[in-house]
């Protein structure tokens, strides 16, 4: 729409994705099941990615997706509350994400017209999904399992992001940070989790299915903006006005550089998951026998030095008491001396 | 788009084909952001209530209907109720938006001076002047320098010596007490005679 005001082309933007949004309930893709059955909806929405990625011949997105797609029931109840948004149509925000996933036919046409970068608004609901666990290895196993781990990972087509050993007081520890395909995330957790006992286990799964809607859209306005802006620029006569529409280009490039570079980011996050591993060892047995010879030597060196610390104390006490009240004697010695002069100049006087 | 077609036109035919209704703000969201702008004299406000107004309008499309009354005069009727429960609240609903799963935008710096420029502030100068005296010493003088000196806001920061955002929100406080003040002076506003207007076409 024609407008200098951001804000409203926006809003004009978000109204007509409403729209969209409604037009897909009204009139539903051919096939597609109602909303309320999210296991068919899913598979329905995959079919529909897959067609999107034929059409745009972008490899980035087609082989994760199935992938994902058929691992999100695998992954068992651990993940339940990280993809539950493709059922969680109650929620009003939601309901982006449970009629995002299959696309009308006008949008695959855009999305055709688009090419390449614009294929993430027909994607499935987006989740970034994080494990961290705490696991206990058998002593002296430190290396055969940490290579097990990076093992797994690469096998997934995965990679080590970082890792950490460190051996203070006998007590070797370590941590590790595995990234790996979200479609393989399950399956590597469960690799790692084999290597010794678990813990602690806490799996999260952060949907940014809205913020990926917000952020394409603004990315669509604001581009829509800088070409506007840049037939300003070529009609543009004055100098003053040249600069003024160029500082305001630079602006609007920025913007869509930091947006896209966060959308980069979030697609990162989402298309591989992340486990990030505490390796401890099992602790030392405590040494068994009748009588510790050298846990009596220890007690009675405390004991010895606790009574000696005491004393130190005590001494302490008293001298720092003497000093306190050194000042009052030195002053009643003083106020004693001269009463006793002058009692003793009346004797004399008397 | 949609040029033969009538505000009316564009509303019944949204009900079948919802991108239409993309039309009507085109045809109308600028005109009510004035609309906005000069009774809440707060570009933020003014820019919601827009968003909130054709969301709501949105959401309830099929409940209009057509008594020949003319399609902009039920829009405002709808900007006009948010306006009185903006005025009552301090707070602009978000409500219409939320259910239609629209996120809440941000005024930008640029849009900032673009909307002060709409309310058109020598236009209501004198009723400005009256409301003026009502407020306090140092929000007065943050009004009088962005709106009568037209000051930027950095400059203003810098006379007053406080941060710009101070200034910012000054400003606002400020032209809402004065808002509040204009919208009990102002009966007979376009929209009231729309609204009577409105009422006469349906009673006959």
């Amino acid at each position: 729409m024609e407008t200098a005001i951001d804000y409203l082309n926006q809003v004009h933007e978000d109204l007509v994705d409403a729209a969209r949004r409604e037009r897909a309930d009204l009139h539903p893709v051919q096939g597609r099941p109602p909303r309320r059955m999210p296991a068919m909806g899913l598979v329905a929405a995959v079919v529909s990615v897959l067609v999107v990625a034929g059409l745009i011949g972008s490899g980035i997105f087609g082989g994760t997706e199935a992938e994902r797609g058929s691992a999100v029931p695998a992954d068992g109840g651990a993940s339940t509350g990280a993809t539950g948004a493709t059922g969680g149509a109650e929620a009003g925000a939601d309901e982006d994400a449970a009629t995002a996933p299959a696309p009308t036919p006008g949008e695959i046409a855009d999305l055709s017209e688009g090419g390449g970068r614009e294929a993430p608004s027909a994607d499935l609901t987006r989740v970034i999904r994080t494990a961290e666990i705490s696991i206990v290895i058998p002593r002296d196993t430190f290396d055969e399992r940490f290579g097990q781990a990076f093992d797994a990972a690469e096998a997934s087509g995965g990679f080590v992001a970082d890792s950490s050993y460190a051996d203070e007081g006998g007590t070797p520890r370590g941590t590790f940070v595995l990234r790996v395909p979200a479609a393989r995330f399950g399956e590597v957790l469960r690799q790692v989790e084999g290597l010794g006992t678990v813990q602690r286990r806490q799996i999260s799964g952060q949907d940014v299915t809205e913020e990926f809607i917000d952020l394409e859209a603004r990315v669509r306005n604001l581009e829509r903006q800088e070409a506007r802006l840049l037939t300003f620029m070529d009609r543009a006569t004055k100098i003053p006005d040249l600069m003024a529409i160029e500082n305001e280009v630079a602006r609007v490039r920025g913007e869509i550089e930091r947006l896209t570079g966060r959308l980069r980011f979030l697609a990162n996050r989402v298309d591989l998951a992340t486990i990030q591993a505490e390796v401890s060892q099992k602790p030392k047995k405590a040494p068994g026998g009748f009588w510790d010879f050298n846990r009596t030597i220890a007690r009675i060196q405390a004991a010895f030095l606790n009574t000696v610390r005491e004393l130190l104390a005590v001494a302490e006490g008293l001298v720092a008491f003497g000093a306190a009240v050194l000042p009052l004697v030195l002053l009643g010695a003083l106020g004693w001396g001269l009463v006793r002069r002058s009692l003793r100049r009346a004797d004399r006087a008397a | 788009m949609y040029e033969d077609l009538d505000d009316v036109g564009l509303i019944v035919r949204s009900r079948h084909e919802p991108e239409v209704f993309g039309a009507l703000f085109e045809r109308h969201a600028e005109a009510m952001l004035a609309f906005f702008a000069r009774r809440t004299l707060d570009a933020e406000s003014a820019a919601e209530l827009v968003a909130e107004t054709f969301a709501e309008a949105f959401s309830s499309r099929d409940r209009f209907r057509d008594q020949g009354v003319d399609g902009a005069a039920w829009l405002y009727g709808i900007g006009r109720h948010l306006l009185s429960r903006y005025f009552r609240s301090g707070a602009v609903d978000a409500r219409a938006r939320g259910r239609l799963g629209m996120p809440e935008r941000n005024v930008t710096e640029s849009d900032y001076e673009r909307i002060e420029e709409l309310i058109d502030f020598e236009g209501i100068g004198l009723q400005l002047r009256g409301a003026m005296a009502t407020l306090g010493e140092n929000e007065r003088e943050t009004v009088t320098l962005r709106v009568i000196d037209r000051r930027s806001y950095r400059e203003i920061a810098d006379v007053l010596g406080c941060t710009e955002p101070t200034a910012r929100a000054r400003v606002s406080r400020g032209l809402r007490r004065i808002a509040s003040r204009l919208e009990t002076d102002e009966a007979d506003t376009p929209i009231e005679l729309e609204k009577q207007r409105w009422k006469r076409r349906s009673t006959t």
